[in-house]
């Protein structure tokens, strides 16, 4: 039977797979449906240093082969979630990946701190797509120096794994990824939502509450295949794949891209048993074809000339 | 052992029964999921088999006894048709009991719109004394009062007030206004006002009731992703402060926990 289990930097995960942050809460909804354990880590919803309302309704609307959000990144707060989530989730033996968001670099460094205190966390998911409400609402996530500084800044005070998680909103990747891995990162995430909007033709209104939202789902995932292709190619950590994943294939083309574990998000509001039948499928694809470990495919992508 | 409490099957549609005014009977069979429900729930329908739509959809369950669910579906776009053109013997993704009941209560007034009506024919349906509730039943035109025999079987005729917006079948107007006639002529009873149907039609509701003193529970229809809690998209403003989702918390609210001037 082919071995499922994966590698990202420093953590062995059994499988590849793992949810996306925002899409599967803390995990405490998706334990009623499957058990976590059966994620290779679980990804949870990005947490702010004090807890956040979001943005007012309507918050979702649904496009072709995906999805717009803007919840505004409505969280529990990390306190809350350090005393009162970690704990379940410890039990269940689910390695944790802290997704997390700040309006400054010191609300990361904060973050980071208390993340690095808490027991049960493997790793921390840095979430870029936020203005920096004191460089004048610039995005972490768009300028190599400030992705640079930001992550410097947090592996300071973190000794677990760092993860960055990209943004797909800016024109060039690669010196945005080569500016994460030199200030320290162990892997990249690829990708977050992309910037969009929808617009109701009889009433002529914005679908969104706040005009333009992220888009996720199937639609996204030649833009995460891409990202995730070129950003393998130009650093040395490993990627992890993330954007419009459905089926056990699409994992496949993940990991021949380069990734080294993917994300699930959009998908689980559809099927929260996903994790299950894409693992269970995965097997069975490696099986049929001998292929014994997922290092065998990783990055194994063949393109014209 | 897999501690379920929620359940993911694969419903297979047994009947489908049009009923006019693009409203579908539904029934499918789900296994353990059906026995579990109780009036209020709701079950997430996926639609079609390709991404589009992507997403499955609430809906109400209408009645659900032993291995059968039953729904209401009003065809209103590609998901509702995909669901309301499916044949007999196919199955598709379910997801459920999902969200909070209606509370039993001898006396309750029952405020329905469209198919509004469907969680609330659960409620009579599981009642212990049907006989003792007040059916309000609103729709454009006597087309659209769907399953009135079913409804004349379980309540006194004189507790069933129907009203159209053509006068085709009982009062012309609104339902609101019969509601507020009714509950000024019976000031002293008790009996909470449970409302389902248009945002509108609920709000209203909710300010009649308190103004006649009774305690209000409305069934939000906000639109869902994911239907049990992770995706955050379909709250409603909370009078406690901040948002909360109608999918989890409710869609079944007390009408007092709704910050309504913010909807
Ligand atoms: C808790 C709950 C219970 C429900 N119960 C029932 C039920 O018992 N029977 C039934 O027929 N429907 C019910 N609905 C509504 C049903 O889910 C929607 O009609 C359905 O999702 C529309 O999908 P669609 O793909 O056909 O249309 P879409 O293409 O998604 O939408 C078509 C049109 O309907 C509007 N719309 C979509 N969703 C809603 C909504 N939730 N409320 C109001 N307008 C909407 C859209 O804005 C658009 O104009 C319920 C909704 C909720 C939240
Ligand atoms: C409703 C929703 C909420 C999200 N919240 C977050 C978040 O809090 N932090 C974050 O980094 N990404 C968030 N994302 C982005 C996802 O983690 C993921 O990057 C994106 O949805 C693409 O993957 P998918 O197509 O599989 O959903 C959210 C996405 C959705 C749909």
């Amino acid at each position: 039977m082919s071995d499922l289990r994966t590698t990202v930097g420093p953590l062995t995960f059994k499988n590849p797979i793992l949810t996306a942050s925002g899409c599967c809460g803390y995990g405490l909804e998706l334990k009623e449906f499957f058990p976590l354990d059966r994620l290779g880590a679980l990804v949870v919803k990005g947490l702010s240093l004090k807890p956040r309302d979001g943005n007012p309704p309507p918050r979702i609307c649904e496009t072709p082969a995906g999805m717009l959000n803007s919840i505004g990144l409505q969280n529990i707060g990390i306190e809350a979630f350090v005393n009162e989530v970690l704990p379940i989730l410890e039990a269940d033996g689910i390695p944790v990946v802290a997704n997390l968001f700040g309006e400054e670099e010191e609300a990361y460094v904060a973050l980071a701190r208390r993340c690095e205190a808490a027991r049960g966390i493997c790793a921390v998911e840095l979430n870029l797509s936020c203005p920096n409400v004191k460089k004048g609402g610039i995005h972490f996530g768009t300028v190599p120096e400030a992705i640079k500084a930001l992550t410097a800044k947090v592996r300071q005070v973190y000794t677990h794994s760092l993860w960055v998680k990209l943004s797909p909103n800016v024109s060039t990747v690669v010196p945005l990824a080569v500016a994460a891995q030199q200030a320290g990162a162990d892997a990249l995430t690829c990708i977050n939502t992309l910037k969009g909007m929808a617009i109701d033709p009889l009433t002529w209104k914005a679908k969104l509450h706040t005009t333009y939202g992220g888009l996720s789902g199937p639609a996204i995932k030649p833009v995460a295949l891409r990202f995730v292709h070129e950003t393998a190619r130009a650093v040395d950590i490993p990627i992890v794949g993330c954007g419009g994943a459905a089926t056990a294939l699409d994992i496949v083309e993940f990991l021949l891209a380069g990734a080294r574990a993917v994300q699930v998000g959009t998908l689980l509001f559809q099927n929260p048993a996903l994790p299950v039948e894409l693992e269970e499928g995965l097997r069975a694809y490696l099986d049929e074809r001998g292929i014994p470990s997922l290092d065998a495919i990783i990055g194994k992508v063949k393109t014209h000339a | 052992m897999m501690p379920q409490m929620k359940k993911i099957l694969k419903g297979n549609l047994l009947r489908r029964t049009g009923l006019g005014g693009g409203y579908h009977l539904l029934e499918f069979t789900a296994p353990g999921l059906a026995g579990e429900a109780g009036p209020g729930q709701f079950v997430m329908v996926r639609a079609g088999s390709t991404h589009h739509p992507l997403l499955s959809r609430p809906f109400s369950i209408l009645w659900a006894e032993g291995d059968t669910l039953h729904l209401l579906v009003k065809a209103v776009g590609e998901g509702t048709r995909l669901l309301t053109t499916m044949g007999e013997g196919e199955a598709t993704l379910v997801l459920g009991p999902l969200g909070a009941e209606f509370p039993l209560a001898d006396g309750a007034v029952l405020v329905a719109g469209g198919y509004g009506m469907a969680p609330l024919y659960f409620y009579a349906r599981r009642h212990r004394c049907p006989a003792s509730l007040h059916l309000f039943y609103g729709a454009r035109t006597a087309q659209h009062l769907l399953l009135l025999d079913r409804w004349r079987a379980l309540l006194p005729e004189a507790h069933l007030h129907f009203v159209t917006e053509d006068g085709s079948l009982g009062e012309k107007g609104l339902v609101t206004a019969p509601l507020e006639r009714f509950l000024k002529a019976n000031p002293a009873a008790a009996g909470p006002v449970l409302a389902c149907g248009p945002t509108p039609m609920m709000k209203a509701s909710a300010a009649i009731a308190r103004a006649a003193d009774r305690p209000c529970y409305v069934s939000m229809d906000e639109p869902m992703a994911c239907g049990f809690g992770i995706c955050l998209g379909c709250v409603v403003p909370a009078t406690a402060g901040g948002y909360v989702c109608s999918c989890t918390k409710g869609p079944v609210f007390d009408a007092a926990a709704i910050r309504w001037e913010a909807l």
